[in-house]
């Protein structure tokens, strides 16, 4: 028997033959074919489920305008990235991280080329608007744009849930397939935003003015680990994205 | 080369299947999905986790298909979110009562001898990689489970080669000492440090 426990031995290279065994002990078997077929069907039902509800929306700067039109299904799914983003900002301000090689670096991992789970980002100009009033939400973190504006932490942002509107859930978990925390270092970053953690009962009472003074639809998520409700004020081009940190009871407006 | 024919061969699935192509996705999916349950299996390091992990994936990968542009490898593409499912999954169990794997269960094991060591391998194979801190397993894995070169793992995990390499190396080591390659370990040898 080998001694493991020697400190020297950690960086001995496997020889071939164990490095072949090793190997060949790692191949796994695969599940049964029922297993295997559920899965399958689940995939693409996925998939179908995506064509029929329309395309991909395009949610860099330059996209992030607001149709003459009450609150839309794409509205609703730049609100959630919104609310990631200026949560993220919070976060990153509260924590006293940003740096300029932090900024390069989260522009670089926000870059459109390409989100976080490889999947670049599609649509734009090309898509029509009926699609686009579609809930929409793809695989990407938010664009270079968000991050120059709210600085290093933008990426890498899950998406809280919105529990009671299955539609806008859909999308926060579409888009959170791009957003998922970077692995780092070894030990995985803690989830910004749980899925199943709407913070609904995080309101303090010194907020409920706050919240109560909010439009419907809100979005409630978590947010860089911050409890946040957020929703838009108005309609069409004029339309703002108000942001209430429940924690702090701070008030953003976007 | 095979390799790079599977390659493009997985690229032009993965055009046609963006456009739409219900076909294509569904034979994309189908050519993917043992790779992917591979890596849920052995990041999990248990069957009823990767079970789940790998449907998730799947259904993420299923999804991305719509906008998938072809920029990343679809395989690189498709590992990066089996390792996060399978990561999420881990994550997840933290939470949870940690699953029974059915194999386990006395009934389930054939009286051929063959069946019992294949048992036996699958869980001391288990109990070891549970053992091994997640950073080295994770790139163990997607090394010599899913076969991506270091630079690629390197990005995938967002640290340097070198950190790649000390890793792999690491955990290959510690894995071997553990399974005794050749030798059935000795059970006190296998401790987990996982829930």
């Amino acid at each position: 028997m080998t001694d493991s426990h020697d400190p020297a031995r950690h960086d001995t290279p496997l020889d071939e033959s164990e490095l072949a065994e090793l190997r060949a002990r790692l191949i796994a078997e695969p599940p049964d074919d029922a297993t295997r077929h559920r899965h399958l069907a689940a995939a693409m039902d996925a998939y179908d489920e995506v064509g029929a509800t329309g395309t991909v929306v395009r949610l860099d700067g330059a996209a992030r305008r607001r149709r003459g039109r009450t609150f839309t299904w794409a509205a609703a799914a730049a609100a959630v990235l919104l609310v990631v983003a200026v949560g993220a900002q919070l976060a990153v301000r509260d924590a006293g991280q940003q740096d300029s090689a932090g900024s390069a670096a989260i522009a670089d991992s926000t870059s459109p080329r390409e989100a976080d789970d490889g999947t670049a980002i599609a649509g734009g100009a090309d898509r029509d608007a009926a699609a686009e009033e579609t809930v929409a939400a793809t695989a990407e973190a938010p664009s270079a744009p968000y991050a120059d504006e709210f600085g290093p932490g933008a990426a890498g942002i899950r998406l809280g849930a919105v529990p009671d509107d299955d539609a806008l859930r859909d999308a926060a978990l579409a888009a959170s397939t791009g957003a998922r925390e970077r692995i780092d270092d070894g030990a995985t970053t803690p989830p910004a935003a749980s899925l199943d953690a709407a913070p609904r009962d995080a309101a303090p009472s010194s907020c409920g003015e706050h919240v109560d003074a909010l439009p419907s639809p809100r979005l409630w998520a978590t947010v860089a680990g911050r409890p946040v409700v957020a929703a838009f004020d108005g309609d069409g081009a004029d339309a703002s994205l108000v942001v209430v940190a429940l924690d702090d009871c701070t008030v953003r407006r976007v | 080369m095979a390799h790079d024919a599977e390659r493009l061969a997985h690229r032009e699935l993965a055009a046609a299947a963006a456009g739409g192509d219900r076909a294509a996705a569904e034979e994309l999916l189908g050519a993917l999905y043992d790779r992917v349950h591979g890596v849920c299996r052995r990041i999990c390091g248990n069957a009823a986790d990767a079970e789940d992990a790998t449907q998730e994936a799947m259904i993420s990968i299923a999804r991305g298909l719509r906008a998938f542009d072809g920029r990343a490898a679809v395989t690189t593409w498709a590992y990066r979110i089996a390792t996060n499912a399978a990561l999420d999954e881990l994550r997840r169990r933290g939470r949870r009562p940690s699953p029974v794997d059915p194999d386990l269960h006395p009934e389930s094991i054939g009286d051929a001898p063959t069946d019992v060591e294949r048992l036996g391998d699958r869980l001391d194979l288990d109990a070891a990689l549970r053992a091994v801190p997640l950073d080295f397993r994770v790139a163990v894995v997607l090394r010599d489970v899913a076969g991506l070169e270091y630079a690629d793992i390197a990005a995938h995990l967002d640290v340097p080669v070198g950190t790649v390499r000390s890793r792999i190396a690491r955990g290959r080591r510690h894995l071997a000492d553990l399974l005794d390659l050749g030798n059935r370990p000795a059970a006190a040898d296998v401790r987990t440090d996982e829930p």
